[in-house]
């Protein structure tokens, strides 16, 4: 009885905000309303996984594990993040300097960090496959992507060499958009397959 | 007589010992013993036997318990009866056949008379037991035990000989199959023993004793033959196209065994089912175990030192051009080429915005890409947002709030900023927003979902994100929701090639892409060079990295690793 429930539920959600899409007028008020509800469960999904990380954190602190010093930093940063939050709003220039000053750089540090290890890994992939085809050709294109995206190539605007810089610089662009396309017929297809009952993410 | 039982070896001393007399092992702890010894046990008138059922050894007791309850219920099976040859009935010296009897075995049975350790323990107790029975003392009580210890003694011989009944001859078998009771058949099998014996095994093994058999019992270190080696052993026996005759050749015994052709037996293997997964999993095991078992190069052994050195230089070399690039003055040489033909779309646009104009700007970056994104927009929005223009803010980024209000903080008022709140479009997509066009623009009600698009419109769209998948829910949207209110994008350059398709298709007005199209819009637009410098930082950065990707692939590369690890593919 519950799959069945679940079933219909999926079904008649796809296929009414389906509908939406071609008769506007008609479903917008349901789809507003549809739509509070799934942002409303998505808040307390939340607030649940909100809830779940402070008890694992305080469960790891008060019976002494591995690793508790972590844990004290992260219920110490998410209690004054939430209490100055509450008290000062988002809107407040110092609230917003507070965060924004330590989210910032950690986050470009990460993806600066993250530069230098595509690095190591592509040395790696070279020291561990050797100077077979496929490694020179990663090679070789990764370092006329770089060129490229330097600029410092200049060129004519009706010469051959013109002609050859913009076949480079597409290059990326067809192979990403051939991607896109696979993406999207895989999400037409899952769409499908939710709709038709084949895949039922919505768990058993 | 009481004695003390060594612990060790067995061996009986008196009461007033302190060690065994045999091993010298210590006797402190041994409690006296009842158990007399073989000549009290001949001289007492078969005593063990006659004595309670609590003499008797467990497993004694526990058979002749079993076997008297057989009697008493009047099951036909009873005590087996012994062949004519029984080794008992030959020990019956006052015998009439006495007469018949060679001078040999005459001189043997004297001796026996005259030595008490001329015969085995058993001999002399039945001995002691007929002499007994012959003073009329329990008749039937000592016949009883008297086929019952015939029994036991035919099966310690089973346990000793470990034959199969198919190696006997067919009056032995039949014998012991009506001798062999349901509750013997039943102790042989839980001991895996074959329910037959051979009766060659019997007659020389006939003097040996009821304790021997019992130690021998209870030795759980001698292991039964298999049965199915005593059965290749027999198959090696003879020919290889037929079975030996077994038993016997009587048609009418159900038991009886027939001459078998080889080629008509068929040995059924069991089936072994093997799932696709789990052979999977046992290849990958495999693989895993082929693997780890492989000869491997040994590393070279590098000096720490010297790797140590290679990196302070490189690191030093990063640090000290990019800085140099950062901090030194000079004029940013920029190339023509970075104004594109969609950077001087939205320069167009730009300039052709009223001076009280509506703008509304989306925030769909995360603060990893702030620095990038603010760098993009800051020639642009300080072309278009000035104090005349009302500017509406809406994120769909977790801080978007943060980071849209940091950007616009030095550009417009904060009264002329309205805050449409966040909007999870990476979870529900653009339609929810979209479905609400007719609410209403009150930036300070709550909750969030309230909130839409201003419903007065709004004069052009900056779309600021950082990602092609944010950037592609936003264009899809409201360019089906406002395809008249100009749209453009100030994408990071990953996102920048992915989103031109856009432009080219006119539903995008302008695009600037990464910091390059910045730098050159910063050039055309005030002739600042705050984003060049940083533009130049960036190109020492992917000149730098080009180089250690180029060091790295030519001193790095290990040819023969890559060549073993090849081969092991």
């Amino acid at each position: 009885m519950k799959k069945i429930l679940a079933i219909s539920v999926a079904i008649v959600t796809g296929l009414f905000v389906l509908g939406g899409y071609f008769f506007q007028d008609q479903l917008s008020p349901f789809l507003a309303l549809i739509f509070d509800w799934g942002i409303l469960l998505a808040g307390v999904a939340g607030l649940i996984g909100v809830g779940y990380l402070l008890r694992w954190h305080l469960s790891k602190l008060i019976n002494h594990k591995k690793g508790r010093f972590h844990s004290v930093v992260v219920l110490s940063a998410f209690i004054f993040a939430f209490v100055a939050g509450f008290v000062l709003t988002p809107q407040n220039a110092f609230y917003r300097d507070l965060i924004l000053n330590i989210q910032v750089p950690v986050e470009a540090s990460l993806l600066a960090v993250l530069a230098v290890t595509l690095l190591y890994a592509s040395l790696r992939l070279i020291r561990v496959r050797g100077w077979s085809p496929m490694a020179i050709a990663f090679l070789l294109s990764a370092l006329v992507s770089l060129t490229l995206d330097l600029g410092l190539l200049q060129t004519g605007s009706d010469s051959l060499a013109a002609d050859l810089l913009g076949i480079l610089e597409r290059l990326p662009l067809a192979g990403a958009r051939g991607i896109l396309l696979g993406m999207a017929l895989g999400g037409l297809v899952v769409g499908l397959r939710v709709l038709l009952t084949m895949d039922r993410p919505y768990g058993e | 007589m009481p004695v003390l039982i060594c612990p060790e070896c067995g061996a009986e001393n008196d009461l007033t010992a302190e060690s065994c007399q045999e091993c010298g092992a210590s006797l402190l702890d041994v409690l006296p013993s009842t158990l007399s010894n073989q000549e009290e046990l001949g001289q007492d008138d078969l005593s063990v036997f006659s004595q309670d059922d609590h003499d008797l050894p467990d497993l004694l007791n526990a058979l002749k318990r079993e076997d008297d309850l057989q009697v008493e219920e009047g099951d036909q099976g009873g005590y087996p009866e012994m062949p004519e040859e029984s080794p008992s009935e030959g020990l019956d010296f006052g015998g009439a056949e006495d007469e018949n009897i060679p001078d040999w075995l005459k001189r043997i049975r004297e001796r026996a008379s005259r030595e008490k350790d001329s015969s085995g323990e058993i001999t002399q107790k039945i001995k002691a037991a007929r002499e007994s029975l012959e003073g009329g003392k329990d008749v039937e009580e000592h016949e009883n035990y008297e086929s019952w210890i015939k029994y036991l003694r035919v099966q310690g011989i089973d346990k000793g000989a470990g034959k199969p009944m198919e190696a006997e001859s067919p009056d032995d078998n039949q014998d012991a199959d009506e001798g062999d009771s349901d509750w013997l058949s039943k102790i042989k099998k839980a001991q895996g023993k074959p329910l037959a014996i051979d009766r060659d095994e019997v007659s020389d093994r006939e003097g040996d004793s009821l304790l021997q058999w019992l130690v021998a019992l209870e030795d759980k270190g001698k292991k039964p033959k298999p049965i199915l080696e005593e059965e290749e052993e027999v198959q090696g026996k003879h020919t290889e196209d037929t079975l030996p005759t077994l038993i016997s050749s009587d048609q009418d015994d159900p038991q009886a065994t027939q001459q078998i052709n080889k080629s008509e037996l068929r040995f059924e293997l069991p089936e072994l089912s093997v799932s696709r997964e789990e052979q999977a999993q046992a290849d990958q095991l495999t693989a895993t175990i082929v693997d780890e078992r492989a000869s491997r190069l040994p590393r070279k052994q590098e000096s720490r030192s010297f790797r140590w050195l290679v990196r302070l230089i490189l690191g030093l070399l990063l640090i000290v051009g990019l800085s140099l690039s950062l901090f030194t003055g000079g004029k940013a040489e920029l190339p023509q080429g970075l104004l594109q033909p969609h950077t001087e779309a939205l320069m167009r646009w730009a300039k052709a915005l009223p001076t009280d104009a509506s703008l509304l700007i989306i925030v769909d970056y995360a603060p990893g890409y702030a620095g990038e994104l603010s760098l993009i927009a800051s020639p642009i929005l300080k072309q278009v947002v000035h104090e005349d223009v009302f500017v509406f803010m809406m994120s769909s980024s977790l801080s978007g709030t943060l980071l849209g209000g940091r950007l616009l903080d030095q550009l417009v008022a904060e009264d002329r900023v309205t805050d449409l709140g966040y909007f999870p479009v990476s979870a529900y997509g653009a339609y929810g927003m979209a479905s609400r066009t007719t609410s209403g623009d009150s930036a300070l009600s709550l909750p969030e979902l309230g909130k839409g698009l201003p419903s007065r419109g709004v004069d052009g769209v900056l779309l600021l994100s950082d990602s092609y998948e944010g950037a592609r829910m936003w264009i899809e949207q409201l360019s089906a929701l406002i395809p008249e209110t100009p749209l453009n994008l100030l994408a990071a350059a990953q996102a920048g090639p992915m989103l031109l398709p856009y432009w080219e298709s006119g539903q995008v007005t302008g695009l600037i892409a990464g910091i390059s199209e910045a730098a050159g819009m910063e050039r055309m637009l005030s002739g600042s060079e705050v984003v060049a410098r940083r533009w130049r930082a960036y190109q020492t950065g992917v000149l730098l990295l080009m180089a250690m990707l180029v060091v790295g692939v030519i001193f790095n590369s290990d040819s023969k690793a890559a060549e073993s690890l090849r081969g092991e593919q």
